[in-house]
């Protein structure tokens, strides 16, 4: 499984630069939500983001960011997320932070899921029963 | 992307992109290009030097910005002159090579290239300094392999062309300086050539290359910030292209040089923009008006453009045949003559003009000027803070013109921008204790009446001004008092009455006093002492000073109000600044009768409002350097913000731009008022 790496969202001017190892953290994270979402049960259209080893000769292409955006939308669909904002085309310094905040933002909502579905393994337990939140709760 | 407003408004700047280009290349040779195979990505559009390189999201070296500047490489894009296009790219650190087929043998050949070394071919190896190099071929056919300057940048091929083809940019550029130039004088202004001068490096001497350039080669200038360069400029070749110690020097001239003897033909044409405002039925007019004093000069012309919607060239060729007067000259009239206010031309008022009716030649780059019937747009305030070396002076006076031995005289009732420096405007704030004197205005003052007898102060527009002042106290917080208006009539706050040097006037209140007085110092000279007359045409030295007298020595009395004038700026007077009658002498005679409304033919128009328009130019010029490039050229229209805070419109007559070590600055020379 992909490993997951501390998005970077706060670019914040148009002298910050794109690099070989940012795709490769973005893509690599695409890849990681895949990939968690799958193992958690989650059905996410499409498959995982098919490349993860950027290095300086790529000069990234319109159909790999297009596909780059399929699969961020996939995830963001599977998880019940729907971006304030969505990613475009435009190579700014604010539309990556946007790309890379919605990678955290799924992150973090897959991983509360997770400890949500943890949580609900305990409802019945006479410890956890008459707990207010999960009691008769949303995931009883 | 950045632009050059947001440069200029940064107090650092990213260095301007500079492209001079100029193109030896030898068009009857076609050339192809093939064996590019081990590039990364190519369309081998070698030979289109005018489209620029896309940027694209290339990750090689430390990435490409996030400025929104770089595209993403799409294959299917289509190479153009708007889109760009890719050329050739190797691979990072790896060799790339090219073959090139001409239609017949090459002595040499010009590749515009980054990220590569050197070249090779079977001819040798040439060193890479800068983007350009220019390698013998001798052949009809060559292939070119070129080596990476770093394991981490690839080679990326922008063009390879038959010939010579200098490329300077700031890679390669030491310095370049444009001085676009237009003549703004009252009387007699010629048409000034526009010039480039270039510095760059090669590091091989190519002196015999540089001996065989001809006269009046192109060279086109570009400058800016990437995806917001100025439009292109054309200039030529003047005189000799030397070489010495690395470094080649070009001076080269504007389209105004190829104007050189009475045989010449000229055109004008109506701006683009003008005939998307108008109606066809004013474009005639404009013609009508055009041909007219054509006819009437006896200039014969032909029509080489016919106006229309949907073809707005409208081209007028003439050629003098009688009078032999020089073509230049003709220039100059135009430029200086078809000023002219009440042509009766409706404007759009929905297009952003106004009323006015006012039309005349602009400026038009490589010198060929055009008509254009609005105000130039006043395309840029400028700070006189933000300036350095500002200098101000006043040219002359007119009262009255004789035009072709035809004496008409108007009355110089209301000078442009005369008295500016002198209007009421309320002065800097600065604070002054007990037994402290201030000086308030300390300066040439133009064609004032001293009648020392009465005391009064005035001028010959009946604009009056004395050093009223407007004190206010710092015991028990600030408060304001009334401007003192000195004894006699006044208008809208201006004292009438001259305070003399032995009657100072005075402000008595909160404890304190404040005397002033305003001091003609040249009056001094006149050996009458009651009444001097008019002194209309003479410059004085007035002072307006004053002095504060408080029984509290504690207390600071701020001063502000009427300074007679705060710009620290000084100003100087020309030599024709007591002049008041000119002589026009213009190749353009006769009378055109226009319309004032429509249909009507009662009001002439020329001379008559040409020369009204000289009376209306402003006798006030400067010049100023500013920080960077404000995009603008000579007949510009700029806001200039005076350090007090006052709004003049200017007009540009001269611009030096000088690109070097990085940096811009333009010295730019003006007049006030809207040439």
């Amino acid at each position: 499984m992909a490993t997951w790496t501390e998005p970077v969202t706060n670019r914040a001017s148009g002298s910050a630069r794109m690099t070989y190892k940012d795709m490769n953290r973005i893509t690599g994270n695409l890849v990681w939500l895949y990939d968690y979402l799958t193992e958690q049960g989650v059905t996410v259209e499409g498959s995982a983001y098919s490349k993860t080893d950027w290095t300086q000769n790529d000069i990234v292409t319109y159909d790999q960011w297009m596909e780059l955006r399929t699969c961020l939308s996939a995830v963001c669909s599977a998880i019940g997320y729907r971006p304030e904002k969505a990613p475009t085309n435009t190579m700014s310094y604010t539309n990556i932070n946007n790309v890379e905040t919605i990678e955290l933002i799924v992150h973090d909502m897959a991983v509360i899921l997770d400890d949500l579905a943890r949580i609900n393994h305990w409802i019945g337990d006479p410890l956890y029963s008459g707990d207010d939140i999960n009691a008769g709760g949303l995931y009883t | 992307m950045t632009t050059i407003n947001e440069q200029n408004s940064n107090q650092i700047r990213k260095p301007m992109e500079v492209y001079v280009r100029m193109d030896l290349s030898d068009k009857s040779i076609t050339m192809t290009y093939s064996g590019y195979s081990s590039a990364k990505i190519a369309d081998g559009k070698l030979d289109q030097t005018d489209w620029k390189m896309r940027k694209l999201t290339d990750l090689q070296g430390d990435g490409y910005p996030l400025d929104s500047s770089c595209a993403l490489y799409n294959p299917n894009t289509t190479a153009s002159a708007s889109s760009g296009k890719i050329g050739v790219r190797g691979n990072i650190g790896q060799p790339v090579s090219v073959t090139i087929t001409g239609s017949s043998v090459m002595d040499s050949a010009t590749i515009i290239v980054t990220g590569a070394s050197s070249v090779s071919h079977d001819g040798g190896t040439s060193a890479i300094i800068g983007s350009s190099v220019i390698v013998s071929i001798e052949d009809s056919s060559a292939t070119l392999t070129f080596s990476p300057k770093s394991a981490d940048r690839r080679v990326e091929i922008s063009d390879i062309v038959p010939g010579v083809m200098f490329n300077v940019t700031n890679e390669n550029m030491i310095s370049c300086t444009l001085s676009l130039r237009a003549d703004l004088s009252i009387v007699d202004p010629t048409l000034p050539e526009s010039e480039l001068n270039l510095e760059f490096y090669n590091d091989e001497d190519i002196s015999e290359i540089l001996a065989a350039i001809p006269e009046d080669t192109p060279i086109t200038y570009r400058a800016g910030y990437d995806g917001d360069l100025s439009p292109e400029r054309k200039f030529y070749v003047a005189g000799q292209v030397t070489y010495k110690d690395n470094v080649i020097s070009v001076h080269a001239v504007d389209a105004v040089h190829l104007i050189r003897n009475v045989d010449g033909a000229f055109s004008l044409s109506v701006d683009d923009e003008m005939v998307e405002d108008m109606t066809l039925t004013n474009l005639y007019r404009i013609e009508e008006f055009f041909e007219s004093v054509l006819d009437a000069s006896r200039i014969t012309y032909e029509e080489t453009g016919w106006i229309g919607f949907n073809d707005p060239a409208y081209v007028r060729r003439a050629t003098l045949v009688e009078d032999g007067s020089d073509m230049r000259q003709l220039f100059a009239d135009i430029m200086n003559l078809f000023h002219i206010k009440g042509l009766g031309i409706y404007v759009d008022q929905s297009a952003g003009y106004d009323q006015s009716e006012e039309f005349w030649p602009s400026y038009v780059d490589a010198g060929r000027p055009k008509l254009q019937f609005q105000k130039s747009p006043k395309s840029r305030v400028i700070q006189e803070s933000d300036c350095a070396d500002v200098i101000r002076s006043i040219d002359r006076k007119i009262e009255s013109i004789t035009f072709n031995n035809e004496i008409i005289n108007i009355p110089n009732t209301e000078s442009v921008g005369r008295w500016e420096f002198m209007s009421a405007q309320i002065g800097k704030v600065t604070s002054y204790k007990n037994g402290s004197a201030f000086v308030a205005f300390d300066g040439y003052a133009y064609n004032w009446v001293f009648n020392l007898l009465n005391k009064e102060i005035s001028n010959s527009s009946a604009v009056y001004a004395t050093s009223a002042m407007m004190p206010t106290s710092t015991s028990g917080g600030y408060h304001d008092v009334a401007p003192r208006v000195f004894a006699g009539d006044n208008t809208a706050g201006f004292g009438t009455k001259l305070v003399g040097p032995d009657t100072p006037q005075y402000v008595n209140d909160y404890g304190y006093t404040v005397y002033t007085q305003v001091v003609p110092w040249n009056a001094y000279y006149f050996p009458d002492e009651y009444w001097f007359s008019n002194m209309a045409g003479m410059w004085t030295w007035l002072q307006s000073r004053g002095y504060v007298s408080s029984s509290d020595e504690s207390l600071e009395v701020r001063i502000s109000g009427m300074a007679l004038a705060k710009e620290s700026s000084p100003i100087t007077v020309g030599d024709g600044a007591e002049d008041s009658a000119i002589e026009i002498k213009s190749t353009l005679l006769g009378q055109v009768y226009g319309s004032t409304t429509d249909g009507g033919r009662a009001e002439e128009i020329f001379p008559s409002k040409s020369l009204q328009s000289l009376f209306d130019r402003s006798p006030n010029t400067g010049s100023f350097t500013w920080k960077g490039d404000p995009r603008m050229q000579p007949r510009d229209v700029f806001t200039f913000v005076r350090l007090d805070g006052t709004e003049i419109d200017c007009t540009i007559e001269q611009i030096d731009l000088e690109h070097v070590g990085g940096g811009t600055t333009a010295k730019i020379t003006y007049r006030e008022g809207i040439v």
